[in-house]
């Protein structure tokens, strides 16, 4: 049978879970600047992917 | 359990603002860190989810926004599969750790709903006691008619203390199909537990029902494929597979949500003109890779961010990162085009001054087009373009490439001979200066002006050939009054660098040069000095330092020039491997025949002019001039055809005086003019065998003798061998037998038997040629001498220039032509 948690236990609980939940939002946020610099990088090379055809057909 | 009156007590102590406390905002409890737990692990979930719609509607929308394929969307999905595992890592340590914090555990679904309910029979429980006590304190009579026991919930609920407990890990072991579960410890039964729900957990993802369909999981949702999956749930045909997973279902209405503004977004007008707007640009961008005019690029520079941010760029959707940074693009563009631009033109302009587009009239159409292409994109491109334009027009008429540029640079060639010297000139100075001398630009404006890289390159071998020509007739001939012209000699040396400089002054300066007689010789002289200059790998180093040697003294230019024009012309005969030049070669046959008879004139006495001769191969044309009468040898197949009986003329070689074959008495010796005569050959020479000459098929010609002197032996050896009709080898049998005195080409004059008459006749003539007096009396007094037809031969020898002072072979030709006006007569 598991320990009965104090008070003070449960607050301590709430805290950790809401840094946690804190930390994992700005993590996501790190991620989510990484992606879209992934994002601008891959477009930017179609477009002078199409620039290059242009180009090329003239 | 405590007593009433102990609860009664405590009531009275509790603040008022415990009831606020039952709104959450203090997670005092279990339960309430419970639902804290619950909560974070559902926003989690959601921030996931969001992270997830954003990416593909971001990737979709900007992959479409730049004209981007279905194939491009996929890459972007490859490109973006690190960044999603990242996050699906970093969601799932999340909920572990989130997990790992709270009372109850995560479990399967059932088992939350059987958690969430003992909560709220626990909840049920506190109401009934909170209500209790209200009675009690708001009544305190009644308590004994309400007894707490009264309001105690069912017997299967859950405990209040065995949930403040956590959860029974044996128990819930049990559920999952342990079978000895109670006599599991703690820990063991926790561990089953938290693996079996993993692994319930990882095989409910696999079996989602959006998996396989065009979605799963966390890959990315393309419009197509979310408008497949709205419909599908829009028709029902799903639904229950949807119910079977929340997760994914609210996942799919995100996305549909987030299209939804998307597409709206989209057909509104200001959407539609930022995408105008953006496409311009972009359209703008690829202008300036092309070639963009100035005030373009001034317009390019006067756009600002405010300007994109107000059309919507750069927040939505971001298209502000999609564009290239103006600063590094004109860095990059900019100075390089206003610059590379010019110089085009210039060329261009070159090219319209020589006339060149009325000049040909193979194509006007592609010259056009040529200059478009080369003032518009790079010009690389434009060669590249427009020779694959030819081909195909060549195709389209049925000839080849090769036959029709063959075609064009036969009739071009002549159009070339048949102008006149001043544009000769013109044209191979700036061709060759354009395109050997002036790098990058000038090369392709050269190419461009001939549309067509092979006849461009004949075109330079003809045009280079016949500056050559002109130009070193010119300096030799006008070589005697070098000391008059200084002015006109230093331009001819700043025609050079004018020349390699592609200077657009030089059209004037011609014409500036062309007004003054005397300068224009020397102009011709520093044409052909600066055309042979730029030919650099074609012609070889050499010429131009035979060419700027000359003007230090004829001394510089006898030693240098051989080699150098050995180097210029010897290169041309490569154009006979080239099939369609026999035309262009017609204009190198002429600087080899002018070439030789400069050359012959300007050799001093002491000098070994062909010191390379011996390395070279025997029976081939050696690049020679043709007049430099040695380039013709045996090979070693061929033997000299001389009698068996004529040793080897031993010593000497046979122009040398003192000769024992030449030197007789029947061959006097003639003056010796001093500072000029025939070059004395090497000792590797001496030995070289006889070769017949083109065009005089029958006679074998010494290399030393011209044809009056060959005759004249030929003559000789008619008389020795017995009035014998001459024979093929007879002039060279003549040449080479024992005790035959042969005139050396020093004593040549005398080859032909004249009479102490005729000697004195000629003695008299070239008196009267030496003398001060005019020509109009020099003419008078070889009248009284030879008569008026025989005066005005003479004079016309003497005018031309071939009779001068000291001059080799003077009294021969004023001979001939007495004897001429004997035969006559």
């Amino acid at each position: 049978m598991a320990k009965q948690l104090t008070k003070q236990e449960i607050q301590n609980k709430s805290k950790k879970i809401e840094q946690i939940y804190r930390d994992y939002l700005i993590k996501l946020k790190i991620l989510q600047k990484k992606q879209n610099q992934i994002i601008n990088d891959f477009v930017k090379e179609i477009e002078e992917r199409k620039i290059k055809e242009i180009r090329n057909k003239l | 359990m405590p007593s009433f009156a102990e609860k009664a007590k405590g009531a009275e102590e509790r603040p008022p603002e415990i009831k606020k406390a039952r709104k959450f905002e203090v997670v005092d409890t279990p339960k309430k860190l419970e639902q804290m737990r619950q909560r974070a692990l559902a926003s989690l979930t959601e921030a996931a989810q969001e992270a997830v719609n954003e990416r593909n509607v971001r990737l979709v929308s900007s992959v479409e926004a730049v004209g981007g394929t279905e194939q491009d969307k996929i890459g972007g999905k490859r490109r973006l599969r690190l960044v999603q595992n990242e996050e699906e890592e970093l969601t799932s340590e999340a909920q572990k750790e989130i997990e790992s914090e709270g009372a109850v555990p995560l479990a399967t679904y059932d088992e939350q709903l059987g958690e969430i309910s003992e909560i709220a029979a626990k909840e049920k429980l506190e109401k009934q006691v909170a209500e209790a006590w209200e009675w009690y304190l708001a009544e305190p009579g009644k308590i004994e008619e309400k007894k707490p026991e009264e309001i105690i919930p069912e017997k299967e609920a859950a405990k209040p203390e065995e949930i403040l407990a956590g959860p029974d890990y044996n128990r819930l072991a049990a559920k999952l199909g342990f079978s000895d579960a109670e006599k599991l410890s703690e820990e063991d039964a926790k561990a089953f537990v938290e693996a079996k729900l993993k692994r319930r957990r990882e095989s409910k993802q696999q079996e989602a029902p959006m998996a396989g369909r065009g979605y799963s999981g966390g890959e990315i949702l393309t419009e197509d494929e979310a408008e497949k999956l709205e419909e599908q749930f829009k028709n029902k045909k799903f639904e229950s597979e949807f119910k079977n997973n929340l997760e994914n279902l609210q996942v799919s209405r995100q996305a549909f949500a987030n299209l939804d503004r998307f597409k709206k977004k989209k057909n509104t007008p200001e959407w539609q003109a930022a995408q105008e707007k953006y496409l311009q640009n972009l359209r703008r961008r690829q202008n300036l890779l092309l070639g963009l005019k100035k005030s373009e690029l001034e317009e390019l520079k006067k756009d600002s961010k405010e300007e994109w941010e107000k059309l919507g760029f750069g927040k939505d959707l971001e298209f502000d990162d999609l564009k290239l940074s103006k600063k590094e693009l004109l860095a990059k563009y900019g100075k390089e085009y206003p610059k590379r631009i010019k110089m085009l033109e210039n060329g261009i302009k070159d090219m319209k001054k020589l006339g060149f587009s009325g000049e040909f009239d193979y194509d006007k159409e592609l010259l056009k087009q040529s200059e478009e292409i080369v003032q518009a994109t790079m010009v690389e491109e434009g060669i590249k373009l427009n020779d694959l334009k030819t081909k195909l027009r060549l195709e389209e008429q049925g000839k080849t490439k090769f036959e029709k540029l063959k075609d064009y640079a036969f009739s071009a060639v002549d159009k070339y001979r048949k102008l006149p010297l001043r544009t000769k000139l013109m044209y191979s100075g700036i061709l060759l200066g354009v395109g050997v001398g002036a790098g990058a630009v000038g090369g392709a404006t050269g190419a461009a002006m001939l549309t067509g890289v092979v006849a461009g390159r004949w075109f330079q071998k003809a045009f280079g050939a016949g500056a050559s020509f002109l130009g070193f007739e010119a300096i030799l001939k006008r070589a005697q009054e070098k000391e008059k012209q200084k002015k006109a000699r230093e331009v001819a040396k700043n025609l050079e660098s004018y020349l390699s400089n592609n200077d657009k002054k030089l059209d004037d300066k011609f014409k500036e040069l062309m007004k003054n007689k005397d300068i224009r010789r020397y102009v011709l002289a520093g044409g052909a000095a600066a055309a042979l200059v730029l030919l650099g790998p074609w012609v070889g180093g050499k010429v131009h330092e035979a060419v700027s040697h000359y003007f230090s003294g004829p001394v510089g230019l006898a030693e240098k020039m051989p080699t150098g024009i050995a180097k210029g012309i010897g290169a041309a005969p490569k154009a006979e491997h080239l099939p369609g030049v026999s035309k262009a070669e017609h204009l190198v046959e002429e600087v080899k025949k002018h070439g030789h008879r400069i050359l012959h004139h300007k050799l001093p006495t002491k000098h070994e002019p062909y010191p390379t001769v011996q390395t070279k191969i025997p029976g081939t044309y050696q690049g020679r001039d043709i007049g430099a009468p040695t380039h013709f040898v045996h090979s070693a197949e061929t033997p000299p055809p001389s009698p068996p009986s004529a040793p080897p003329p031993p010593g000497g070689p046979p122009g040398t005086p003192g000769h024992p074959i030449i030197a007789g008495p029947t061959a006097p010796l003639q003056e010796q003019p001093t500072g000029a005569g025939t070059p004395t050959q090497p000792t590797e020479l001496r030995k070289t065998p006889l070769a017949p000459i083109k065009g005089h098929e029958g006679h074998i010609r010494h290399p030393k003798l011209n044809l009056a002197q060959q005759h004249a032996a030929e003559i000789r050896a008619k008389q020795v061998l017995g009035g014998q009709p001459p024979s093929p080898s007879s002039g060279h049998a003549a040449l080479h037998a024992e005790n035959v005195p042969v005139a050396t080409p020093e004593a040549a004059p005398p080859k032909v038997d004249m009479t102490s008459g005729q000697k004195r006749t000629v003695k008299d003539v070239y008196k009267i040629l030496r003398g001060d007096e005019s020509l109009k009396t020099k003419n008078k007094n070889l009248n009284k001498i030879l008569g008026p037809r025989g005066a005005q031969n003479v004079m016309r020898v003497y005018g031309k220039g071939e009779i001068t002072d000291k001059r080799i072979g003077a009294e021969n030709k004023i001979w001939r032509a007495i004897k001429t006006l004997k035969k006559r007569r």
